[in-house]
């Protein structure tokens, strides 16, 4: 195996296989910046390359477009508040409070570092055992461990919710609520729909994110008549205290990213948000998480990063794609007769080393990229706002009618902003809405599946299931009998 | 303080137009098909400006890469862009009805497979604003025969077995037919209707994920059993260690990816042969030199042995049909499903 993959670091080291592996890292990072835009818009753009290139450049193309957005996503999610990817939402919450306390080139530094270290570490197992991790992960991920999974990470959202506990579980039950309209996905019936031929398809939470994040906080900076995000950028790297304090955080959002992206179809804002739960678990200062605790970046960037690599692992050992994103890579190796699974590995192991051979470079590449212009992207911060804000809208806007093509998303966009404007008047948090769109759908599907499967004992019947449930249960009750009891101390 | 207000107003009155454009567009009903007897003296010339070609499906579906292929090729051959647009979401309605709602001028076409025109008005039927007539068939270009699979690690080395299973044990047994819309909750139907005694609503799983969320849960052994296609097969069932095992082919002949496995037919179970399709289709009343211009295209595709490999590299095999061979299937398959589901009392629901 080591001999194949010398043979892929050659290869991949040849021109033409660099020069496309940048291209894709530049796309990728470009989509990633842009809000709503993502690896699925980029690579439905560049999808007509296929015709003209040979397979080996255009797939390390089309996996650097990959791993790359999960680098730009979280750029403008920490100096603007405006997530370029759904997983970024999470990375903005502590890194935009960054940006305003002066110290944007930190957050950006820490994110690049980190998303290089899981990126680099997480790319290891899929070198080298994918194929076994695969079967494992599948037969131990069924429906009820989805479930229990999903409630687990429901826990963390909670926990991460902000100081008012109400208004975090009512932006949940509103993330649910939203993501409920649409069609059933067990049954084929229609919910919420009205009739409408456009309610049917469902809101799609880009759409949302982008609103609520993007347009409210335009709308919300803008009365607050503010110049400019930030005044002056002083450094262009990170303090090495910040690298010592986050040594914990690169490691354990890596394993944690990975071992969830591994599963077949889970978001990779899942691993985000049980990184950050668990770093915030394992730190000396939790309280500090939410309000700028450089951690709390170092802990989302990896975990993306590394949940990508690891959601590879099913797409390119069993032909499983984990998400619709990674459907279009999985149709653009179809393009060439190279169908991902079981058969790549045995028959094209030339073309599957010299691919994961590239991705070792391209998050050098990225590392290189992103880390000089860090003082670039962080002056992008000191633009005046009245310049600034149009164009957040119109990259908005543009993103937000990429998912699907439909002037719906555009308006469901344009709706949240408003909607999100009016939460932060009122106090009411952003992030639960999104996260909670994504667990919910799976949830609610997995929840159908295992009862369908074995029933309500189900849950607890398997292994991993009831553990998870348990530790759920057991840290719900645990926590919220030690924050009454806190609360009795106050009031004495 | 002025310039700040200034953009506050604008981004209401977006918000304002927004809202108006919602209330009064996108309500057109697709055109209804009716007798068309012009004789047309002269073809006017087609195509002249760039051609969508507009799927149902998401980026990297296989939809989208029948899509796509054609569309190269189209765009080769003719000289004018032919673009493929993704309209996804709501299993295919929103975008199907988007598709027939469009100018039937030739400059919107779509592709897709039974997944959005038969099975899918059999399944919703009135609550649908088209019906299968309301839609121009213009070519089949790859069918798509179902193969019943199961674990490699399971018991079953006969669809006989596994029936019988099915039979004996309803509270083990689970079957997926992938996606709401999709062909296998048929050729499952065909299947039990024939087998008898077997709950096809209760031990059913529903995946919204589709065809590999299916696949996934049966290869991780959390389903007993789900169809697969032969792109599957090469991928599971042969080599080495295969993962999947299958028992039987729904079609008239064995097919040659898999000559060892018996058609249902020969295992006993004639009954499941509902095979499915991907073709290209369009708006209703699409003028008649559009239809011919497309089945030429593709008819030239098939010959072509660049486009056949490539349509054999995803794993599905060419078959080409024309307008009325594809009307016909249509017919078939809707009636078919429509009877099993009145038959069976199939729900689409999972419990």
């Amino acid at each position: 195996m080591f001999e194949l993959l010398i043979d892929g670091f050659a290869a991949a080291l040849s021109l033409q296989n660099l020069l496309w592996c940048a291209v894709g890292c530049i796309m990728g990072t470009m989509v990633g910046v842009l809000p709503g835009l993502g690896p699925v818009g980029g690579l439905a753009i560049l999808f007509p390359v296929t015709m003209v290139l040979p397979p080996l450049p255009a797939l390390i193309m089309f996996a650097a477009v990959f791993y790359g957005s999960q680098y730009g996503g979280s750029t403008t999610a920490i100096l603007v508040n405006v997530p370029g990817e759904v997983s970024s939402a999470i990375t903005a919450v502590d890194g935009y409070k960054l940006t305003k306390m002066g110290r944007p080139e930190a957050a950006l530094a820490i994110a690049a570092i980190s998303s290089f270290i899981a990126g680099t570490l997480g790319l290891l197992p899929l070198t080298f055992i994918a194929p076994y991790i695969a079967s494992i992960a599948l037969e131990t991920f069924g429906p009820a461990e989805y479930f229990s999974l999903m409630v687990f990470s429901m826990l963390i959202l909670v926990s991460i919710s902000g100081k008012n506990l109400c208004k975090g579980l009512m932006s949940i039950c509103l993330g649910m609520l939203i993501i409920s309209i649409g069609v059933d996905p067990t049954s084929g019936f229609f919910r919420f729909t009205f009739g409408s031929i456009n309610l049917m398809k469902g809101i799609d939470f880009v759409s949302v994110c982008v609103g609520l994040f993007a347009i409210s906080e335009v709308i919300f900076t803008l009365e607050e008549h503010v110049e400019q995000v930030l005044a002056k950028v002083k450094g262009w790297m990170c303090t090495k205290k910040d690298l010592l304090d986050c040594r914990g955080a690169f490691i354990r959002s890596t394993i944690i990213g990975f071992f969830i992206g591994i599963i077949p179809g889970m978001n990779v804002s899942v691993a985000a948000l049980v990184a950050y739960g668990a770093e915030k678990k394992f730190s000396n200062h939790p309280e500090s998480f939410g309000e700028g605790a450089i951690e709390g970046v170092a802990s989302a960037e990896g975990a993306n990063n590394s949940a990508t690599c690891g959601a590879l692992v099913p797409l390119m050992s069993l032909g499983l794609p984990p998400t619709a994103s990674m459907a279009i890579l999985m149709g653009a190796f179809m393009m060439y007769g190279l169908t991902p699974g079981p058969l790549l590995f045995t028959q094209h192991a030339d073309i599957a080393y010299t691919i994961i051979a590239s991705m070792y470079l391209g998050n050098v590449m990225l590392l290189v990229l992103n880390l000089p212009l860090i003082s670039i992207w962080a002056r992008m911060a000191t633009i005046p706002y009245v310049v600034l804000a149009p164009i957040i809208i119109l990259m908005s806007m543009i993103g937000a009618y990429s998912i699907r093509n439909s002037w719906f998303d555009v308006y469901v966009a344009i709706l949240f902003g408003v909607i999100g404007y009016v939460m932060k008047k009122l106090d009411y948090p952003h992030l639960p809405v999104i996260i909670a769109m994504v667990l919910g759908n799976r949830m609610e599907a997995a929840f159908g599946q295992a009862l369908s499967i074995g029933g309500a004992t189900m849950f607890f019947i398997r292994p991993v299931s009831c553990v998870m449930l348990i530790f759920a249960i057991t840290a719900t009750v645990f926590f919220g009998f030690r924050k009454h009891k806190l609360a009795q101390v106050d009031d004495m | 303080m002025k310039k700040s207000l200034l953009v506050l107003l604008l981004i209401l009155t977006l918000v304002a137009v927004s809202v108006f454009a919602v209330a009064c567009g996108n309500s057109s009903e697709p055109a209804q098909n009716n007798e068309d007897n012009n004789e047309t003296v002269e073809v006017p010339e087609y195509p002249t400006q760039p051609i969508t070609i507009m799927t149902a499906w998401s980026a990297g579906s296989s939809s989208d890469l029948f899509a796509r292929i054609i569309a190269e090729y189209a765009t080769a051959k003719w000289g004018v862009p032919v673009n493929v647009i993704n309209k996804p979401g709501g299993f295919g309605i929103p975008g199907t009805t988007e598709l027939l709602s469009s100018k039937p001028d030739g400059y919107t076409i779509g592709v897709g497979g039974q997944a959005c025109s038969s099975m899918m008005c059999a399944m919703y039927g009135d609550q649908l604003p088209f019906g299968i007539e309301d839609r121009t068939y213009i070519a089949k270009l790859v069918d798509l025969p179902s193969i019943f699979a199961v674990n490699a690690k399971s018991e079953f080395y006969t669809l006989e077995d596994l029936i019988k299973f099915a039979q004996e044990n309803p509270d083990k047994f689970r079957y997926s037919a992938g996606s709401v819309t999709s062909i296998y909750n048929f050729t499952f139907g065909e299947l039990f209707k024939e087998a008898g005694g077997i709950d096809i609503n209760g031990t059913k799983v529903g995946f919204e994920g589709g065809h590999a969320d299916a696949v996934a849960a049966l290869l991780g052994g959390h389903i007993t059993t789900y169809c697969i296609n032969e792109a599957d097969y090469k991928q599971y069932c042969t080599g080495d260690k295969p993962l999947l095992r299958a028992l039987a082919v729904g079609t008239t002949e064995r097919l040659p990816i898999a000559p060892d496995v018996p058609t249902t037919a020969e295992a006993g179970y004639p009954g499941a042969s509902l095979i499915g399709w991907y073709g290209v289709t369009g708006p209703a009343n699409l003028p008649d030199y559009v239809v011919d211009a497309w089945t030429k295209l593709l008819e030239e595709g098939a010959n072509d042995p660049a486009f056949r490999d490539k349509i054999n590299a995803t794993g599905y095999t060419l078959n080409l049909e024309g307008p009325d061979a594809l009307w016909e299937i249509i017919q078939k398959q809707y009636n078919t499903a429509t009877t099993l589901i009145k038959e069976l009392g199939m729900t689409f629901s999972t419990n």
